[in-house]
């Protein structure tokens, strides 16, 4: 090894450069970036006027009982509508043609169809029904990594468990949560998430034969497959591997109405992750295969 | 102009500047041209939002880096890979880089490094970062910088001195 690896390296440099030839044309636009962003913007804005939406009866009910509370605040009529926003708004469908396209808008609400070009090869603009996927069932799902695997409270950093709906377009029908822990020795993530087939996702890169879908990507471990029963009958998929010192477990539930639920658990040694995850020391959280199957199988996980 | 405009221009100006090298910079991490895409517009839509603060606190490119890097690690834990999926890219013309057998054997040894050690070779040697920003950008020390680089170097120049096409290059 060189003594002097933190000098940098010419020949490594253009074997990286050259690492990227041939480098395919941009697929997007300045322009899709700004109305991404604004996408996301939106939303978050919505989920913060739906969280205090949902404060708000609370609010009401103590500012009510408490004879000398002023009540001007809480009862503001501007939060009405908010709650009304994500979690309620329907869409009647609606025509994607490529990863590009901007979604609808609907007073708020964020559809679940995601529009990614892949998923509807052949179909230069389709319907797709859509359902809503608002900050309320990232709310649901981040609730449930956090009772099943956290119960407690202080495995799993509270930084981490913000919920997002994960992937560029903002325009999805999957939708992911995860949340962070290290103990100073050990770093992990666990992962939460569901997609919906039926509102034209990715779900062409779902191998429906395949029950733990090979992590192929770069830096995930090969898994090895089982399926196990459960006791009412239904049937989870539990991929188990490692690679250089990652360990993962995987779940993967097919629910009867035909959405898909992985929880998956990462684990791995500090000098193997290389950085912090930003949170704060935590016991690691009962991430075995039993709490990710009673993780992903957990009714109230769904979109 | 308010101040709504002023985010649009001066995100969309940034953007424009910065987004094929983010873009390569997301590629040398994944190793995957569409991933990369991915990563970058998940990136940067998280940078618009945090645009007022982190241009107020002059680190755009590290805050989007940073991103990147945690970006593709959640991305490994994903149960779809989306990277797999043919799509409307524009085809690629013929190759006219390096070797591909050379080519591929270094993506593979890339690909073959613990995240820690892939982001910090791809951020000091390819992005160009001191050992501090690239600390800075990791969020761990410069020492933990320089053992993640040593490490990643040493594989990596394993790979390009088996390679003919480089082995003499040195």
């Amino acid at each position: 090894m060189s003594h002097h690896d933190d000098i940098p390296d010419e020949r490594l440099y253009g074997a990286l450069r050259e690492a990227l030839e041939p480098e395919p044309p941009m697929c997007s636009q300045p322009s899709d970036d700004l109305r991404r962003g604004r996408r996301r913007l939106r939303r978050r804005r919505i989920g913060a006027a739906a969280g205090v939406a949902a404060v708000l009866p609370v609010a009401a009910i103590v500012g009510w009982t408490v004879p000398s509370g002023s009540s001007a605040g809480p009862s503001s009529p501007g939060f009405s509508g908010a709650s009304d926003g994500p979690s309620n708004g329907h869409l009647s469908g609606r025509c994607v043609t490529g990863r590009a396209t901007a979604p609808p808008r609907h007073q708020g609400g964020i559809r679940a169809a995601k529009g990614r070009a892949t998923a509807i090869a052949g179909s230069a603009c389709r319907a797709v029904p859509g359902k809503p996927i608002g900050i309320r069932p990232a709310d649901r799902l981040t609730s449930v990594l956090s009772n099943v695997l956290d119960r407690g409270g202080g495995h799993l950093s509270s930084s981490g468990l913000a919920a997002a709906a994960n992937g560029n377009a903002g325009d999805l029908g999957y939708l992911s949560v995860a949340a962070d822990w290290h103990d100073g020795v050990r770093v992990g993530a666990v992962d939460l998430s569901v997609l919906d087939p039926a509102a034209g996702t990715a779900a062409e890169s779902i191998d429906a034969t395949a029950p733990c879908q090979d992590p192929g990507l770069a830096g995930g471990p090969r898994l090895t497959c089982t399926t196990r029963r459960l006791s009412d009958g239904s049937a989870v998929q539990v991929g188990t591997g490692s690679r250089a010192g990652l360990v993962r477990i995987t779940v993967r539930f097919d629910r009867p109405d035909g959405q898909l639920v992985w929880a998956t658990a990462d684990q791995a040694s500090h000098a193997w992750w290389g950085f912090g995850n930003g949170a704060k020391p935590l016991a690691a959280p009962p991430a075995s295969v039993a709490g990710l199957v009673a993780l992903a199988t957990d009714a109230r996980a769904y979109l | 102009m308010d101040n709504a405009s002023s985010r649009d221009a001066e995100f969309t100006s940034y953007v424009a500047a910065r987004r094929p090298q983010l873009r390569r910079t997301a590629f040398l991490l994944c190793g995957d041209w569409h991933l990369a895409e991915d990563l970058v517009q998940t990136a940067l839509a998280k940078l618009y939002v945090a645009w007022p603060r982190v241009r107020r606190n002059g680190s755009p490119e590290a805050y989007v880096r940073t991103i990147l890097v945690r970006s593709h690690i959640d991305e490994t834990r994903r149960p779809w890979r989306r990277e797999r999926s043919s799509s409307q890219l524009p085809e690629v013309a013929a190759a006219v880089g390096p070797p591909l057998e050379e080519r591929e054997a270094l993506l593979a040894a890339l690909a073959s490094l613990p995240p820690g050690q892939r982001a910090a070779v791809v951020l000091r040697h390819w992005a160009g970062l001191s050992v501090e920003e690239t600390a800075a950008d990791l969020g761990c020390s410069t020492g933990t910088v320089k053992s993640q680089t040593a490490r990643a170097v040493a594989r990596l120049r394993e790979v390009l001195d088996a390679s003919p096409a480089t082995g003499g290059r040195a």
